[in-house]
């Protein structure tokens, strides 16, 4: 059998062995380890793409990010981002002298930005035609 | 690659089909735009003039529609910095001092006099025509501004318009870029 094959096998016999969703593990050495439900769902999805001969990769996403990353979630300026950190408009914490701004508040900051912006671009077209811009 | 930070002048947001394309770039994230209450308030007034015969009222729309667009982008010029733009004409100094103030690569600008000034200057900013920077963005990220493109023309719902037609329209003010994206049509 090809290692391919071999290793499909492997993730099918796991995946079967894991379908309960244990989050106790019992290692060689007889020592039990205890595992957290994400750790566990993430392992089970890995198995399932090994299963299908899929790869799969794993995507860490910090709960906090550093206002460098934020500006580039925003796509604006790192000042912009402690502008708005300051203004208290975008919510953060500090960590000794530098600030970090929750994942989900930003990402629904984000959100919240586009749909302002596309809403602003859509006036802009249907205002524009109304005024005889395009003619 | 690193995404361009341009400070776009008044001139380039006037056009209304060169600000369309532009504002949906930056939607699509292939720049990061830098504007000013001054250049704002510069394309208000130049709309206006431009346009006599329309509502005013429609024009001050039009900006404040733009103003919203770009929330996050309008900032106010915090520095002095006569000292570095002294070979900066004075009407025109605001818009290289945002880029100053801003720490942008570029400035978008259609006043021939202003690009050759700036980039006179000992200092890592470049001016560009709104052709070519758009030139530049449509070597960069072809597909993307293919997508914008085809965006713009769905959402000519009441006056509608082909992707041909709109190209048409484009290549008056952008020749270049327009003719390197049909270069691969």
């Amino acid at each position: 059998m090809s290692k391919v094959l071999d290793d499909r096998a492997l993730a099918n016999n796991a995946l079967l062995a894991l379908r309960r969703r244990p989050s106790l593990f019992t290692l060689p050495d007889g020592t039990s380890v205890r595992i957290p439900k994400a750790a566990v769902d993430g392992l089970i999805e890995l198995l399932t793409a090994a299963a299908e001969g899929d790869e799969a990769t794993i995507v860490r996403s910090p709960r906090e990010l550093t206002t460098q990353q934020a500006a580039k979630i925003l796509n604006v300026s790192r000042p912009t981002v402690v502008k708005l950190i300051d203004d208290g408009v975008l919510p953060a914490r500090k960590v000794g002298s530098h600030r970090r701004v929750p994942l989900t508040d930003l990402l629904a900051f984000r959100q919240d930005v586009v749909a302002k912006r596309r809403a602003a671009l859509d006036e802009l077209t249907t205002d524009a035609e109304e005024l005889g811009l395009y003619d | 690659m690193n995404q361009p930070v341009a400070v776009l002048d008044a001139d380039v947001l006037v056009p209304v089909l060169v600000c369309d394309l532009l504002l949906s770039m930056f939607d699509a994230e292939l720049f990061q735009p830098a504007v000013s209450p001054t250049i704002l308030a510069e394309v208000e007034r130049t709309l206006i003039a431009d346009f006599p015969r329309l509502d005013p009222d429609g024009l001050r729309r039009r900006v404040d529609a733009m103003a919203r667009a770009l929330a996050l982008h309008v900032h106010d010029v915090t520095q002095d910095n006569d000292a570095a733009l002294a070979g900066i004409n004075r009407k025109d100094r605001h818009v290289a001092a945002l880029a100053l103030t801003q720490h942008t690569d570029l400035v978008v600008t259609n006043d021939r006099r202003l690009r050759r000034e700036i980039n006179a200057l000992s200092l890592p900013l470049r001016a560009l025509s709104a052709d070519e920077f758009v030139l530049r963005l449509v070597l960069d990220t072809r597909t993307q501004v293919d997508d914008v493109i085809d965006e713009l023309v769905t959402k000519r719902q009441r006056r509608p318009v082909t992707r041909a037609a709109l190209l048409d329209q484009l290549a008056v003010a952008l020749p270049r870029a327009i003719a390197e994206m049909r270069s691969a049509d």
